[in-house]
């Protein structure tokens, strides 16, 4: 058992889900932008 | 006469232990269906690699080094990441985001069922294995078989062939693993949710630029995994450009069945009985049903968090489907919400968000590799 290298990883879990969120979150706006761009450009 | 039978005295008991294992795969290949295209050739590279003296891989001969074509292949395809990489091609030109795009909330169960990951580095850490190998087993929880490779091999990992056993038994294993789980935490009521049907009716202007949007942003967060994203996108920009049908198609079959059988077989470099029969190999695949599991949990409490803001419930069992693992999880959750209630139609749902699941392994992927690379 090696708590020490475990409580090190903690703070990587917590930045890791983070980070995934923070560039899903950028995707998924990205595809708002996409789909209102696209259907604007068709109503065009 | 005695050279025919002289190398039948060096068989060890392990390379038999080896052989069984070999043939454990090939009958799960053939006998049950599971993900045959990659267990068959790996249980049979088992047995070939672990025959006393095997010139299938490297040996000395009377003080000469000989190399074997297993040992060849694995250098020069997996070593440099190449077939994990062509086989993104492949699989990129197989998917369709529709459902995704249509509805780019489902991203967001994606990203929640990468927990597995994570949670899978800190028990690997804490059951004492190396940062770099934690991470390369914890990256099993990506359900996905290139970029568990991919990172694997980036950290040379003294576990890649476990590794990639494990990742692929599981993903195999998805209809057995995911719905004890799922059952354990939500309510009959909360399985018969039922969803309005997604209008996959997506411009063609947002298919081509999606795969080059999702490059460039996972590019520049995660530069080490652009390779691993950027091959995914490249092949799914085949697929919708509308101008390259042929190249399509040939990405989802030929190339993809043509790596696909190398990579199989490529991968028994590392399952040499001295590399594969050790205690690490058992907790590797304990810790990989661990990482299976903590996806599933991940994105089905992230689906009921939602719900409690949420006007137009989400039936919480599609956030498993975040797990990657394309496309068997979503078939597992449309049959769930079938078999809950004949009229609760979630296929669309699980789809886009099966789909976003592959592309947040692979984001999460690039994170591990930017952490500890």
């Amino acid at each position: 058992m090696n708590v020490q290298l475990f409580l090190y990883t903690l703070p990587y879990m917590a930045k890791g889900m983070l980070g995934i969120f923070a560039v899903t979150l950028i995707l998924v706006l990205c595809i708002v932008l996409l789909n209102k761009l696209s259907s604007r450009k068709g109503n065009d | 006469m005695e050279a025919v039978y002289a190398n039948a005295l060096n068989i060890q008991w392990q390379q038999v232990v080896m052989w069984a294992i070999g043939a454990a795969l090939i009958y799960l290949a053939i006998g049950k269906d599971m993900e045959p295209t990659l267990l068959l050739p790996m249980g049979f590279g088992a047995i070939l690699v672990n025959l006393p003296k095997s010139g299938a891989i490297t040996q000395i001969y009377e003080g000469v080094e000989e190399v074997g074509i297993i040992d060849l292949l694995f250098n020069s395809g997996i070593a440099n990441e190449l077939f994990p990489l062509l086989l993104f091609i492949g699989i990129g030109a197989m998917i369709d985001f529709g459902p995704l795009l249509s509805n780019p909330k489902l991203m967001l169960f994606g990203a929640a069922a990468q927990f597995g990951i994570f949670f899978t580095l800190g028990m690997a850490a804490l059951l004492g294995f190396e940062l770099k190998d934690a991470a390369s087993i914890a990256i099993i929880g990506a359900a996905d078989g290139p970029t568990s490779i991919f990172v694997a091999n980036y950290f040379r990992s003294n576990f890649l062939g476990p590794i990639i056993v494990a990742a692929y038994s599981y993903m195999a294993l998805v209809p057995i693993v995911q719905p004890p789980v799922i059952k354990l935490i939500t309510t009959t009521q909360e399985r018969q949710i039922r969803m309005e049907n997604i209008n996959a009716n997506v411009s063609k202007t947002t298919r081509i630029l999606f795969p080059v949007v999702v490059t460039i942003i996972a590019g520049i967060v995660s530069p080490r995994s652009v390779a691993l994203i950027g091959f995914l996108m490249f092949g799914n920009l085949i697929r919708e450009c509308g101008v390259l049908n042929s190249l399509s198609e040939t990405a989802q079959n030929a190339l993809a069945n043509l790596v696909t059988l190398l990579l199989g077989i490529t991968v028994a470099a590392r399952m040499t009985a001295d590399a594969f029969l050790n205690w690490q190999t058992i907790m590797i695949l304990g810790l990989g049903l661990v990482a299976f599991v903590f996806d599933t949990v991940g994105g089905v409490l992230f689906a009921k968090l939602l719900n409690l803001f949420l006007k137009n419930k989400v039936n919480p069992m599609i956030g498993a489907c975040g797990i990657s693992a394309f496309p068997m999880s979503a078939r597992v959750i449309y049959k769930m919400g079938l078999a809950e209630d004949n009229q609760n139609f979630l296929l669309m749902h699980a789809v886009g968000v099966n789909v976003s699941g592959q592309i947040a392994s692979v984001i999460a992927g690039g994170m591990i590799l930017t952490f500890f690379g």
